[in-house]
């Protein structure tokens, strides 16, 4: 049994190699997914608040709209 | 709903402020929750749109047309980082799709190899154990990137259509 446990064979050798890789590519697919989930949380307008501040007053040429 | 007094109190004052007050940090994150909710039914939009034309005239120091021409550029931009994380997490469903087909090849392979005779059982057991909990691991976090795509397009959408009322003259 053991002898046979240590030798190691290149079909093990392959089979333990592609499944790092699929343990990998979790891993990345798992870090992307929970950043994009982390990000969608917190709802942020950029330049909103600027650019109502920004609004020019006219109150010359057109009092009403 | 019944935040849309406040929210189009809030925006109104913010219009009619200086540029240079740089003290409304706090108000913006009041803002943006505020507007976020309140586009998400399409009694609330025009409930909303219509409080902001009735401030803006009673205000009578600026139009309506340029409150909307502000709001509108901003939900533009809102808009497009959407649609940018949307792209990206499609884009990332795309190998984990791959990676679950080569997931089950590995542990059918794992069941050859030790049939055929070139792997022993403790091995393919435990890679099998191991590509096994991938498996889980990857469709489970395909279901979170889908509900995360679809309440992203969500808003998306809502935003849209409060853009587009906007934009229609009252």
């Amino acid at each position: 049994m053991l002898d046979q446990l240590m030798k190691i064979t290149p079909t093990e050798i392959a089979l333990a190699i592609f499944a790092v890789a699929m343990l990998v590519q979790l891993a990345v697919f798992r870090a992307h997914v929970n950043s994009a989930e982390a990000k969608g949380k917190t709802v942020r307008f950029p330049g909103l608040m600027t650019s109502l501040a920004r609004i020019p007053v006219r109150t010359d040429d057109k009092p009403k709209s | 709903m019944q935040n849309n007094p406040r929210l189009a109190r809030l925006i109104l004052d913010q219009a009619q402020r200086d540029e240079r007050d740089d003290d409304w940090s706090g108000r913006e994150i009041e803002i943006a929750d505020l507007l976020d909710q309140a586009v998400t039914t399409g009694q609330s939009r025009i409930d909303l749109r219509n409080r902001l034309v009735t401030g803006t005239r009673a205000t009578n120091s600026m139009i309506y047309r340029d409150l909307a021409e502000a709001i509108s550029e901003s939900l533009t931009d809102q808009i497009r980082d959407l649609d940018s994380d949307i792209a990206k997490l499609e884009n990332d469903l795309i190998p984990s799709r791959l990676v679950m087909g080569t997931i089950i090849g590995l542990m059918l392979g794992a069941f050859g190899a030790v049939v055929y005779g070139s792997a022993d059982v403790l091995t393919a057991a435990s890679i099998t154990i191991a590509m096994v909990t991938a498996f889980f691991g990857v469709q489970a976090y395909r279901k979170r990137a889908f509900a995360i795509i679809s309440t992203l397009k969500g808003r998306r959408t809502n935003y849209d259509a409060f853009r587009n009322l906007l934009r229609s003259e009252p």
